[in-house]
């Protein structure tokens, strides 16, 4: 599977000279409620989820279409939380 | 060769492509911790698809299922559960409109797709316009999971199921477009 690697090769390249003409991309105010909210159900069930993605640098936060995914994925992540259980941590809170 | 090779060069670097598969009525997501988008098509219309998903560890990532954006598929509106450990535990209302048991101990999320405003999404990758029930971000237990694909209205039709966003392309990733291609073309 040669072609595997010049093809993870050209797409790194060619990110890093897209990445430098844009300016970085920040995780959206409901990613970061999201996080904090799974982060403490994590503490209250002893657990760790692995969240990388959502956080600063992540796979989110590589182009606007991926970061706009990720948004309304967290939005309705959180509605979803709110709605279906009713023993969430404050973090959780509107 | 050449047609093949230029068209994953122009897919990898431009869009945030998921690695691309394609359903049979089981299947297994070798690593659900990479982005991928499933093909499936639901020939009779009463089939069920189970994706099978086993994370090493707890995992946080975003689902959603998309249906050709076209007047012929309008009214196809397959249905999304997922269904493992550390989900709520289904209402007897939801569990009798699901297609299959819950396991013992296991919740569910379900969508089905039942919205009146569809969101309208422009796939970058093959360039369609898709239905879908929107991005939904969902943290989910280590261990197996599953996502369970139906249409309640029993018609056929053809699904994307799009999961994840760390890329991974090695290994042949997009051979499975070509072989398949009825389905990712429209």
């Amino acid at each position: 599977m040669r072609r595997g690697p010049r093809i993870s090769g050209l797409s790194a390249t060619l990110a890093l000279l897209v990445g430098a003409c844009g300016a970085p991309i920040e995780p959206t105010p409901d990613c970061d409620a999201f996080v904090a909210c799974t982060t403490a159900r994590d503490v209250q069930q002893g657990i760790t989820t692995d969240m990388v993605r959502f956080q600063p640098g992540g796979a989110c936060w590589g182009n606007p279409e991926i970061a706009g995914l990720c948004d309304r994925g967290c939005r309705s992540g959180m509605a979803w939380l709110r709605d279906a259980f009713t023993d969430l941590p404050r973090e959780c809170a509107p | 060769m050449r047609t093949a090779l230029l068209l994953m060069l122009l897919l990898v670097p431009e869009a945030s492509a998921h690695r691309p598969s394609t359903a049979d009525a089981v299947t297994t997501i070798d690593d659900p911790t990479v982005s991928w988008v499933v093909n499936g098509e639901l020939h009779d219309g009463d089939e069920v698809f189970r994706v099978k998903l086993d994370f090493p560890h707890p995992f946080a990532l975003p689902f959603e299922l998309m249906t050709e954006h076209r007047a012929g598929a309008a009214d196809f509106r397959p249905a999304l559960a997922i269904v493992g450990p550390g989900l709520p535990p289904a209402s007897d209302e939801v569990a009798a409109r699901l297609p299959l048991p819950v396991p013992e101990g296991w919740g569910v999320y379900v969508d089905f797709n039942e919205a009146t405003d569809r969101e309208v999404y422009f796939e970058q990758v093959m360039r369609r316009t898709m239905y879908t029930t929107g991005s939904f971000a969902i943290a989910l237990r280590e261990g197996p999971n599953e996502v369970w694909i139906w249409n309640p209205d029993e018609t056929p039709g053809d699904w994307q199921l799009g999961l994840g966003v760390e890329e991974d392309f090695t290994g042949g990733a997009f051979s499975d477009i070509f072989s398949h291609w009825g389905q990712y073309a429209y």
